[in-house]
C-alpha cells in the first residue's frame, strides 16, 4: 500500500535523492551527543513511511553503534538518516524536504542535553534523558 | 569577543580530531539558508576560529558548496566539520560547535536567514537576527539557493 503525501527531497550538492510516502510529515529533535556530534547542532527528522523509502546516490552509511547507523552524502557530506538496524527503518533529516515538508515539531529526545544558548520554541513534548533511555526501552525501540 | 581557551573536539567516530590554540569566539551563530538546512539536516551552527588557531589531525572530505566556500566533513562517518571561504587563504575557520564538548553552555551569537527557517525550528531567545534580506543587504552570498 502506498499511502500519504509523496515527499521528494535531495543532499546539498544534488548527488543522494530520497523519496517517500508520508501520511503525517511531524518533526523530532534529538540532542544526544551523537547526533549533536554528527550534524553541528541537533538531529532532525521527518515522520515517513519507511517501507516506500528509495534513496538513490552515493549515500554513505556509518555503524554509530550497536543498534544504529547514520546515512550521509558521499560527495557533500550531507546527513540523509538515523537508521535503527534491527528493522531497517531510516529517519530521514528534515533538511532534505524544503520547509521540512510542512510538518510541525512533536517531539524532542535527550531535551537536558539540548546546550544551554539556544532552545527550539513551541509547546510540543520534551522528553528529558531518563523519559528517552525509558521509552526505548518500555517499547523495544519501536520508537512510538 | 574572544576566548583565548585551548579547545578539544572530535567527529563522531573519532577519525578526525581539531583543536584549537588561540582566539575564537565563543558563540554558535545559526544560519537557516537552503544550502545550510540540505547540509546539516536541519539547523546548521558554526562558530569562527582564525585559521593560524586551528590544527586538524585526519583524513578530511571537502566539498566546494559555492565558489565562494568550502564544506569539510569526516569521510567515515560524515560529521560535518567546518565551513570556510576560499577565496582567501587565511580565511577563518566557521567549526560545528557539536564537536566540542566546551561549546555546551555557549550563548548564541546570532541567527540569519530566519524567514527561511523550517516551521519546526523556530529558535527561542533575544540573540541578533537577520532576514534573508537584512542579510544579503551587508554580505557575499550565494545567489539561487539561499531561499
Ligand atoms: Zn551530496
Amino acid at each position: 500500500m502506498t499511502e500519504g503525501r509523496l515527499l521528494q527531497g535531495r543532499c546539498l550538492c544534488g548527488a543522494v535523492t530520497v523519496s517517500v510516502r508520508s501520511e503525517d510529515p511531524r518533526l523530532r529533535a534529538c540532542h544526544c551527543d551523537m547526533c549533536r556530534r554528527h550534524t553541528s547542532s541537533m538531529f532532525m527528522s521527518v515522520d515517513t513511511d519507511a517501507s516506500t523509502l528509495t534513496v538513490e546516490g552515493p549515500a554513505q552509511s556509518y555503524v554509530s553503534s550497536e543498534w544504529a547507523e547514520r546515512g550521509f552524502c558521499g560527495t557533500c557530506g550531507s546527513t540523509l538518516w538515523y537508521g535503527t538496524k534491527h528493522d531497517g527503518t531510516r529517519h530521514l533529516a528534515a533538511g532534505l524536504f524544503d520547509n521540512a515538508a510542512g510538518g510541525p515539531l512533536t517531539l524532542e529526545f535527550f531535551s537536558d542535553r539540548c546546550p544551554s544558548g539556544y532552545e527550539l520554541a513551541g509547546d510540543h513534548r520534551r522528553l528529558s534523558t531518563k523519559e528517552t533511555i525509558e521509552m526505548f526501552t518500555d517499547a523495544d525501540a519501536t520508537d512510538e | 569577543m574572544n576566548d583565548v581557551t585551548h579547545l578539544t573536539g572530535h567527529c563522531l567516530c573519532g577519525a578526525v580530531e581539531i583543536t584549537v590554540s588561540g582566539g575564537h569566539d565563543p558563540r554558535p551563530g545559526i544560519c537557516h539558508c537552503r544550502m545550510c538546512q540540505r547540509w546539516s539536516g536541519g539547523v546548521f551552527m558554526c562558530f569562527e576560529a582564525p585559521a593560524d588557531a586551528v590544527s586538524v589531525n585526519g583524513d578530511v572530505t571537502r566539498y566546494a558548496s559555492s565558489d565562494l566556500a568550502e564544506r569539510a566533513f569526516c569521510p567515515v562517518c560524515g560529521s560535518n566539520l567546518w565551513m570556510r571561504n576560499t577565496d582567501d587563504a587565511d580565511a577563518s575557520f566557521e567549526l560545528m560547535p557539536g564537536l566540542f564538548d566546551a561549546a555546551l553552555d555557549w550563548p548564541l551569537r546570532s541567527e540569519i536567514y530566519t524567514d527561511n527557517a523550517m516551521a519546526a525550528a523556530q529558535i527561542g531567545g533575544s540573540h541578533p537576527k537577520a532576514t534573508r534580506a537584512e542579510y544579503e543587504a551587508k554580505n557575499n552570498y550565494v545567489k539561487g539557493d539561499a531561499g
